[in-house]
This record gives C-alpha cells, sequence and structure tokens, in this order.
C-alpha cells in the first residue's frame, strides 16, 4: 500500500497540477456561416470565399477546385486562430459550379472538416 | 455543406482513431498497473514480475502510439498525405495547443510511471515520482475535448479514468490468479479482495461517467438516439452494461465458486475475465472514435 508520505505528495502534486493546468474553457468550433452560402447559385462571380465559426479554429486547409480543376487565391486563410477566414480567388471565377474543402483544428484540440458548394451561372 | 462534421471516417481517421485507441489503451494499462500494484502490495512474486513488465511495456506502448498519433494528425491536416506528415508546420500545429498538451503531459507522466519499477532505496520518492506520473496523464486525457479548461469536467474525467484505469489493469494478474490451483490461499485471498474493491471503483466509475455523458449530451436523452455523437455514445453504454454484468458475474457467482474449488469455476472465471478484457478494448476504440469522428450536442 502507498506510504502515507506518498499519499501525501499524490495528492499534493494533483491540487498543483489543476492549478497549472486549469485555463480558460475551450469550446467546441462550429461552422456559423459561410461566403458564398452552401448551394447558392450566383450571377456573379464573388470577389471572396469565406468561413465564419462560433469559436476559434485554424484551419489548415482550404482548398477551392471548379470547372478548371483547383482554384489559385492570393489570399490564403491558413494561419493563425480565428473564428473567420476568407481567401480571394487570384482571377475572376469563371461560370461553373465550384467545391470549397477545407480542414482545420479547434482551440480543443477537435480536428475538424467540411466543404461546401456554389454554383455561378454563364 | 458538411459543417458540424468533424472528419470523414478517411484512411487518415481510422489510423488516428486506432492509434488514440491504442495510445488510451497503454496509458490506462500503465496507471492502472501502478494503482493496481499499491493496492496489492502482497501480490505474489512471480505475478510481480510480470505486472512490472506488463508496465513497463504498456509505458513505451503508450509513448509509441503518441507519436505515431502526432504524425497523422499532421498528415490529416494537411490533406491527407505523408508528406504532411513531415512538414514541419503541420508538426507544429499538431503539436502545439490542445494536442500538444496533451502529447507533453502524457509523456512525461508515462516516463514518471517507470520510477515505481525501481527496487532499492528511496521508496517514498520513487512512490511519489509514480504518483505524480499517474496524475499527470490522467490529466493529459483531460487536455483535449470539452473537458479542457474545466477543472469540474476534467476532475469527473480523472475519476472516471483512474476507476477504468484500475479495473483494466486488474484483468491480467487476475486472469493469471484464476489459473492456479484449487485451494491457494493466497490466489482465494486476493480474487476476494478485488471483489470487494469493486464495489467502490464501480458507482465511482458510473457517477463520473455518467455526469460527463450527461454534460456532453446537453442533459438531452433523446440525443442518444438522434445526434452521431449520442449515436456512438450508445453504442459505448451498451458495451459498459455488457461488462458490468460480466463484472457482476465473477463478483457474487464465478469468484466465490473459483474460491470453493467447484468444478470448472476456475476455467469460466478466466474466460469471464478474457471477455471483459475485449469488451474494454471495444470500449476504448468506441471512446477513441468518440472523440477524434463526432461532436458532442453542445
Amino acid at each position: 500500500m502507498a506510504t502515507r508520505s506518498g499519499k501525501r505528495t499524490f495528492m499534493a502534486a494533483l491540487v498543483a497540477l489543476f492549478g497549472l493546468v486549469s485555463q480558460p474553457l475551450w469550446a467546441h468550433a462550429h461552422v456559423t456561416d459561410t461566403h458564398p452560402d452552401d448551394g447558392a447559385v450566383l450571377e456573379q462571380a464573388p470577389a471572396r470565399l469565406e468561413l465564419q465559426f462560433d469559436a476559434p479554429i485554424r484551419i489548415t486547409r482550404f482548398d477551392v477546385s471548379g470547372p478548371q480543376g483547383a482554384v489559385e487565391t492570393s489570399e490564403d486563410p491558413v494561419g493563425p486562430p480565428s473564428e473567420r477566414h476568407a481567401a480571394v480567388p487570384a482571377d475572376t471565377l469563371e461560370a461553373g459550379e465550384y467545391q470549397v474543402v477545407w480542414r482545420g483544428i479547434a482551440e480543443d484540440g477537435h480536428t475538424m472538416s467540411g466543404d461546401y458548394r456554389f454554383t455561378i451561372q454563364e | 455543406m458538411n459543417g458540424i462534421a468533424l472528419a470523414g471516417l478517411d484512411p487518415w481517421t481510422a489510423g488516428r482513431v486506432l492509434s488514440l485507441a491504442g495510445f488510451y489503451g497503454a496509458a490506462l494499462l500503465a496507471v492502472g498497473g501502478v494503482l493496481f500494484r499499491f493496492a496489492f502490495p502482497s501480490l505474489p512474486q512471480r505475478e510481480t514480475t510480470v505486472l512490472k513488465r506488463s508496465i513497463l511495456l504498456a509505458v513505451w506502448a503508450g509513448i509509441g502510439m503518441l507519436l505515431l498519433l502526432w504524425l497523422l494528425q499532421a498528415a490529416y491536416l494537411g490533406g491527407g498525405n505523408w508528406a504532411a506528415a513531415r512538414n514541419p508546420l503541420l508538426l507544429g500545429i499538431a503539436g502545439d495547443g490542445a494536442q500538444g498538451d496533451r502529447l507533453r503531459l502524457a509523456v512525461v507522466g508515462l516516463l514518471l510511471l517507470q520510477a515505481n519499477l525501481m527496487e532499492g532505496r528511496f521508496r517514498p520518492l520513487r512512490h511519489g515520482l509514480s504518483m505524480m506520473g499517474i496524475g499527470l496523464v490522467l490529466l493529459a486525457f483531460a487536455q483535449v475535448g470539452h473537458t479542457r479548461g474545466d477543472p469540474r469536467l476534467g476532475g469527473l474525467l480523472v475519476v472516471h479514468l483512474t476507476m477504468a484505469a484500475f479495473w483494466a489493469a486488474a484483468l491480467m494478474p487476475l486472469y493469471r490468479l484464476a489459473g492456479r490451483r484449487p485451494g491457494d490461499d493466497s490466489s482465494s485471498r486476493l480474487l476476494a479482495q478485488f471483489g470487494r474493491f469493486g464495489l467502490a471503483l464501480v458507482p465511482l466509475l458510473l457517477i463520473a461517467g455518467g455526469c460527463l455523458a450527461a454534460w456532453l449530451l446537453g442533459g438531452r436523452l433523446s440525443a442518444l438516439l438522434y445526434t452521431p455523437y449520442g449515436q456512438l455514445l450508445s453504442i459505448k453504454l451498451t458495451l459498459v452494461a455488457l461488462l458490468l454484468l460480466l463484472g457482476a458475474t465473477n463478483r457474487w457467482w464465478l469468484v466465490p465458486a473459483a474460491v470453493r474449488g467447484a468444478p470448472n469455476a476456475s476455467r469460466r472465471l478466466r474466460g469471464s475475465i478474457a471477455a471483459e478484457g475485449l469488451l474494454m478494448a471495444l470500449i476504448i476504440l468506441v471512446a477513441a472514435g468518440l472523440l477524434t469522428t463526432t461532436s458532442p450536442v453542445g
């Protein structure tokens, strides 16, 4: 059985550790909005593509594909944790169907992924 | 749009679930093994030797699984490829924040647990270090997910995992003790003693786990059926119910029969303990899936 001094050491260590690791509560992040809306049919090409969350998340991938394949972006949302991430297409998007695929990690350590689609009419 | 889905079950996600389950299993066996040694200091020498070897194996398997998980997280975050697993930026992201805190606390804690395996002088120091190792490993579990930064939820998880670790690590020594010849007083005494431990262990395990589950489901029982998280949690709860049934069968029927030397009782008890081990492995796998692939209600 553990010695009395060992038990005391354990309790003291546990209390100290709880103090050290007590941090602000980090809620899990969820997507609250996208731009354009998922499934939107647009008459004009969007100037930017955006993801919004209810808590900060660090985006690690933001891939846009369209009728010509992968779409280059002049601004990349990969970066520090934020509730809003935007990408700006390098060129005006042509008519057709587009898909945005993303991955990231929330501040509570959960990895996340998702996608959304939109269409630009002729 | 697939906004709240955390991840689909692609090969990289499956790999992360398996490596996380491997870490959970190994870490719980290492922590539980040390707790078992504290609770049962009079374990026969041969069993002590086997238990110490299994703790050492669990410590290094746990560290290995954590490092593999780190690489797989980076690979997943980079879109699912091995090049991303070698990308310093992605490795930095996967090793930072909540995941990084869990990695660091668990590795230090697992290394400290080895103090329990040493013999000779400085016994209080060895006990203190190994107990600190237990604390660090258990706290590591609370670093990722909804328990992060919430001492109440983290405390509930630590209590839940302490009981689960003790139970999981006890299975191998109990299995071996149950295989000893009938009439071995020390084995009978230890088996009966573990049964008494179970009377305190099970309620604590259930109360802590039940409170956590209720909080994560937002207090709505219907979430067990109608949300992906609740459905996976329902599978875990079903497995736990089966585990409790086996535990109760052992406690009130098979162990007393084995102690009396009833025919075939030892064989049945060993079979039941092996089935408990299998159920625990499945529970750990589902728990890893819960954390990796779904999101609680809140």
